[in-house]
């Protein structure tokens, strides 16, 4: 594991009564993209900006590449301009009164490069990016796209170990949302760069990230790879946060080696076996909920269903939707979500088996 | 469906904008004859020799005298000298003054923009005797302590010169109006461009210089124009000031002309009509930018902390607390002083305070009619602009008339003529009219005037509330089945409720204080404090003037400071 | 679904100047709306939906073309009412007053108001918040203060602007089934404009989808022949048929709001304000 580039420690800020972050702490590489995902009111933006150095917080420190840029108990506190980082904003900030090699050259110029120099990076983070040619355009002038580019560009061009993301592909239509996301991760890894990026949208988390800390009102529910998150969620709001999920009622009826048995409550003798929670074992007869994704779920074939152990139930509604299909299956009292491949032909009223892929299934105590 | 269904489904569209009409109608009329009509009158009359009541004949003379004589001329020159002075010195201030108080964390800074707000409320009239107190070549006071000092041999201020006046402006609404309306400019810029440029490694002041200032540069061009405009209709303080050094300016120079016997309305008239020719293309100019793209408005998101001076902190606080407290403070505390005292602006006499000025005064023969006259003539100002300004402002945002551009147009006008030419249109309109000329020496006919002098103002604030808020209730209001008038009544001017109170506030306040629109129109019987306050100081009597200063300043910052205590906001927000 | 026409609009068009440049937000709309019909409008933005509602309610004029509305008898009722999406209940009067509002503005007497208001919250389910002012409600309580008062005018028409478009989606869910719950009490004619498919497909009796700029007619859609009524969202949505209705309102858009995309990069790129 790469060393830690950035390091937050026990980070907190408060807004009068509400505390927006609550004692946060967690490391981002070198090298890696890191994102910042919750719903909003998390954290995560307050979050980032106190790592740029614009937002003061009420404890905690802060470093870069181990040498502290801000300890409240120590009263260090390097201002933004001072902290080698590039930063773009969900706005992007393109300053409205200069020309797109004006916004792009200011970083340079601030930092005295001389003119010729200037003009040659200037011209190649364009060129980077996608923009050539388009050095005199007024910043006025841009679209959305463009001005998202120039904001890119403008905080590279200075070299920074660090580029911190403010939500910057939300004002972005569909399409070129997906394209960003494409190009900003090739960039961030051809220049080595650390990034932190905030987003709400978790498909945008889950491809961009190398990992991801999931905010909640302030507090980090999880940090992990995506796939962590994804397969193995740490908490139930996790779990509901990313994805969808089938969840069961059940009761334990026994545990063993790291492996629970539960008797699902919609069909009493199917006993299913999973992997333990974390923690201590559940006991004997405690009601428990067990979750899979819906990938995780499948229609039995007529021939399995002897030797893989499966759920019955009855269909109660298919919607089409071309690559496959989403069935509304009931199963006892229950109601649950599953994937049917399109070679399938089902119908309301239907009998089905479902199978489940008990290594994937998790048991989360009630 | 039946011709009879169609008809009446006509019907009842049209008597929807029905009553909406004629209102518009009546309004557009109202403005025109007691707006336009006087700026005619002018215009006409500037070709026109010989005064009202005698034989009159087409003439160029009025205008040969403004262009050809030299003391009109050097009255132009001398209105550019002190505009320039004005200006160059206040705006670096006022847009330093601005970014402090809006973006920094500038100590007590709400308590020093309140102050700022203040001086703009104090009557100049008032503002100007305080300093003379102070200055005077003669008895002012720190020319006294001055002069006390071993190495100093002659008095080194001195009130009545170029310096003298262009000082004074500062201290009253030069800088303080530049400061009020560019507070919210830079309040409102978005904060995400500082951040940026801050993350992109410039240090507080490069941001300031290279990205903030530009990024408001079309606002400050924009509030210069508007100085450069108010500029050309200065008065009352060359009026004090100027005599004495035979210093005159556009309007005291007209003023003169109309107020000595026998007056010479031509040139008066001629000069008037040389400042419509100068005033009206900087309106257009004015407009022109105020309806360009403003790109430098928030985003909705939050403000961040704002901008720390760090070691700067204190000494910025130091310097914006003298400069407040010397334009406002200093020159009302001796203006308060000299009230009490037995000869104004002798220190050193034995006993020099007393309190019987005071006493002569508000128990003279003028001071209880004076006041209630102020007070009527506040009051009603405030109620009528209320109403006038509110409609004007509607019907030229929320319309579809073809005629609104042109009331919008009218609506600007009064900001273009000089108050004591408005005095003088209003003159002729109701004394050449058997109808109106009843009126004339009556207290409505001067809140006429002061509500049209304000007008101006009062429809800008209520066009950017209603810009600002919208039109959705308003439509809710209407389909919902309220007639036009309903709906305004009852839901629009509640909308608008604060920004009503705040338009009521101003032009009570710049009614009670105002003396140009109403020198020539009051008579004994209708003056005001502040005409009496001018009597006092044409007449010498200076610390009479002085007391009347002191009540007038009570009542309008008086008012100011209730308004302000009953939480309205300050400026355009 | 009666059959006479309540609405008729023949080449109907809106011509707007942005910045000089003439802007034509609808090119010609011959349509007829049938009287207690609940009449949805599709379209991508800037396809001229909402001036078109606008205009039927007499908030914007038509530049060419005729609106004839066939009146009740008597006609006493006023013509139209109108929900918004946003911003359009009174903050400072309580939902007792913003209901009864309209009624206010027409005379009627105090008793009468009363009664009617109360009787239309308790219908959108708001009984008990009589008192309560604008900013202690919810988004979602807020619309259906908008529509409680907008039912409560008795209109002929009713004119509803992309209501839940600002709300969350379980909101809407249970703000559609109460809206056809109420409407299905009077069956005034409704003309619905909406962004959403699934929205339009649940409440109309009739869809329109619009071109994008200028606004055309593009088609017209029978949902009424596909879903009977009473209608519930659930039955509906889970109904065998309702992807393929889906797909086809969706086929007919999506090159429009392909197009629409198109026009509006073309526009950021010229710098011109975007009206709607």
């Amino acid at each position: 594991m790469a060393a830690a580039f950035v390091r937050l420690h026990r980070l907190s800020k408060s807004f009068g009564p509400v505390a927006a972050v609550d004692n946060l702490s967690f490391e981002v590489a070198k090298g890696e993209a890191l994102t910042l995902l919750g719903p909003s009111g998390c954290g995560k933006t307050t979050t980032l900006r106190m790592i740029a150095g614009l937002e003061m917080p009420d404890a905690g420190e802060i470093s870069f590449d181990g040498v502290p840029v801000l300890s409240v108990e120590a009263g260090i506190n390097v201002p933004p301009e001072r902290r080698k980082i590039g930063m773009v904003f969900q706005s992007y900030a393109i300053w409205p009164h200069m020309t797109v090699a004006q916004n792009v050259a200011f970083p340079l110029k601030v930092r005295r490069v001389p003119a010729s120099e200037c003009q040659r990076r200037v011209r190649d983070a364009l060129a980077m990016i996608g923009l050539g040619g388009l050095e005199d355009r007024p910043a006025t002038r841009l679209s959305g796209g463009q001005q998202q580019r120039v904001a890119l560009a403008r905080a590279l061009i200075h070299e920074p170990a660090l580029l911190l993301l403010d939500e910057p592909l939300s004002n972005l239509d569909v399409k070129l949302r997906e394209q960003m996301r494409v190009e900003l991760r090739l960039l961030q890894a051809r220049l080595g760069l650390s990034l932190v990026y905030v987003t709400h949208d978790q498909t945008e988390a889950l491809s961009l990230s190398d990992r991801i800390a999931l905010l909640n009102q302030g507090r980090i529910e999880q940090v992990g790879t995506p796939r962590d998150l994804y397969e193995r969620p740490e908490t139930r709001f996790v779990r509901d946060f990313l994805g969808k999920s089938v969840i069961l009622a059940g009761i334990v009826r026994g545990a063993a080696h790291g492996r629970v048995a539960v008797a699902m409550a919609c069909a009493a003798e199917s006993v299913i076996e999973c992997p333990a929670p974390a923690g201590p074992a559940p006991s004997i007869g405690a009601a428990v909920e067990v979750s899979l994704r819906p990938e995780a779920v499948r229609i039995a074939r007529g021939d399995e269903c002897a030797s893989v152990a499966t759920l019955d139930g009855t269909v109660e509604a298919v919607l089409y939707q071309g690559e496959r299909s989403e069935c509304d299956v009931r199963l006892g009292t229950e109601r649950v979500l599953v994937y049917a491949p399109p070679d399938i032909a089902l119908h309301a009223g239907d009998k089905v088996a479902l199978a489940l892929a008990k290594d994937a299934a998790q048991v989360w105590p009630k | 469906m039946t011709a009879a269904d169609a008809a009446m489904a006509w019907r009842r569209r049209a008597g929807r904008i029905e009553g909406q009409h004629l209102v518009f109608l009546m309004l557009l009329g109202f403005v025109a004859v007691f707006v336009l009509y006087p700026v005619l009158v002018i215009l006409v009359n500037s070709f026109v020799a010989g005064a009202i009541g005698q034989p009159r004949h087409w003439s160029l003379e009025g205008w040969r005298v403004a262009l050809a004589d030299p003391g009109m001329r050097g009255a132009i020159e001398n209105t550019l000298r002190v505009l320039l002075a004005n200006e160059t010195i206040s705006l670096p201030i006022a847009v330093l003054l601005s970014w402090l108080l809006a973006r920094t964390d500038l100590p007590a800074r709400g308590a020093l923009e309140f102050m700022f707000w203040v001086t703009f409320f104090l009557p100049s009239l008032s503002v100007t005797l305080g300093w003379i107190v102070l200055l005077d070549p003669q008895s002012g006071l720190l020319n006294k302590l001055a002069l006390s000092l071993p190495f100093v041999a002659k008095a080194p201020f001195n009130i009545y010169s170029f310096w003298g006046i262009v000082w004074t402006h500062l201290s009253t609404a030069a800088l303080s109006i530049k400061v009020m309306l560019l507070t919210p400019i830079f309040r409102n810029l978005d904060a995400s461009f500082e951040e940026a440029a801050r993350c992109s490694g410039a240090g507080r002041g490069q941001t300031l210089l290279r990205i903030v200032v530009p990024a408001v540069a079309p606002a400050i061009l924009t509030v210069l124009v508007l100085s450069l405009i108010r500029a050309m209709q200065t008065f009352e303080i060359e009026m004090v000031l100027g005599p004495p050094f035979n210093f005159w300016v556009f309007g005291t120079k007209i003023y003169i002309l109309v107020a000595q016997v026998p007056p010479e309305f031509a040139p008066a008239t001629a000069l008037a009509a040389i400042g419509f020719l100068v005033i009206t293309p900087l309106i257009f100019l004015h407009r022109w930018l105020m309806n360009r793209t403003d790109y430098t408005s928030v985003t909705g998101r939050e403000r961040s902390d704002p901008t720390p001076l760090g070691r700067w902190r204190w000494p910025a606080f130091a310097a914006v607390a003298t400069l407040a407290l010397t334009i406002t403070v200093l020159p009302v505390t001796f203006l308060v002083a000299a009230s009490c005292m037995k000869l104004f602006g002798f220190f050193n006499i034995p006993r020099p305070w007393t309190l019987s000025h005071w006493h002569d005064v508000l128990t003279g023969d003028f001071f209880g009619q004076s006041l209630l006259n102020t007070v009527e003539l506040a009051g009603g100002a405030a109620a009528l602009s209320i109403v006038l300004c509110s409609l004007i402002a509607y019907f030229t945002v929320r319309s579809r008339y073809a005629g609104r551009g042109a009331l919008d147009f009218l609506s600007w006008l009064p900001f273009a003529i000089p108050g004591i030419l408005l005095g003088v249109g209003l003159l002729y309109v109701f004394l050449g009219n058997p109808l109106l000329k009843a009126m004339y020496g009556t207290i409505p006919l001067m809140i006429l005037a002061t509500v049209i002098a304000g007008m101006t103002l009062g429809v800008q604030i209520l066009k950017a509330a209603m810009i600002q808020l919208g039109a959705g209730l308003e439509e809710a209001a209407r389909t919902s089945g309220a007639s036009w008038w309903y709906g305004f009544r009852h839901v629009v001017m509640p909308i608008l409720m604060p920004t009503l109170v705040l338009v009521g506030v101003v032009n009570f306040i710049a009614a009670t204080r105002d003396i140009a629109s109403v020198a020539l129109l009051a008579t004994n019987a209708t003056k005001t404090l502040s005409l009496l306050q001018l009597d006092y100081m044409i007449d010498g009597r200076s610390e009479e003037a002085a007391v009347v200063s002191v009540v007038v300043i009570g009542l309008t910052t008086g008012v100011a400071f209730l308004a302000r205590f009953l939480g309205l906001r300050v400026g355009l927000r | 679904m009666s059959g006479s026409s309540k609405i008729a609009l023949r080449g109907v068009k809106k011509q707007f100047t942005v910045r000089g440049r003439p802007v034509t937000a609808l090119a010609g709309i011959d349509l007829d709306i049938r009287a207690g019909e609940f009449f949805c409008i599709v379209g991508p933005s800037g396809c001229g939906k909402t001036t078109l509602l606008r205009i039927l309610a007499g908030l914007e004029t038509k530049s060419a073309g005729t609106i004839d509305i066939a009146r009740d008898e008597g006609a006493t009722r006023p013509l139209n009412s109108m929900v918004f999406q946003e911003q359009s209940i009174f903050p400072w009067k309580t939902v007792r007053e913003n209901v009864a509002f309209g009624l206010k503005a027409r005379r009627f007497p105090r008793a009468e108001r009363r009664a009617i208001a109360i009787d239309y919250i308790r219908k959108v389910g708001l009984g008990g918040f009589e008192d309560a002012l604008p900013h202690q409600l919810s988004g979602g309580m807020k619309q259906r203060v908008s529509i409680a008062r907008a039912f409560a005018n008795d209109p002929e028409l009713l004119l509803m602007d992309e209501p839940f478009a600002a709300l969350d989606e379980q909101t809407k869910l249970v703000l559609q089934a109460e809206l056809l719950r109420i409407w299905e009490e009077t069956r005034k004619t409704v003309v619905y404009v909406t962004h959403s498919i699934d929205e339009a497909i649940v409440l109309a009796d009739r869809i329109l989808v619009m071109s994008a700029r200028p606004g055309r007619i593009k088609d017209i859609i029978d949902i009424g022949a596909i879903f009977a009524r009473p209608r519930h969202v659930d039955s509906v949505k889970s109904s065998a048929r309702y992807g393929e209705v889906f797909g086809r309102v969706w086929g007919l858009l999506r090159d429009e709001v392909a197009a629409a995309q198109i026009a509006e990069d073309e526009a950021a790129k010229r710098r011109e304000l975007k009206p709607e």
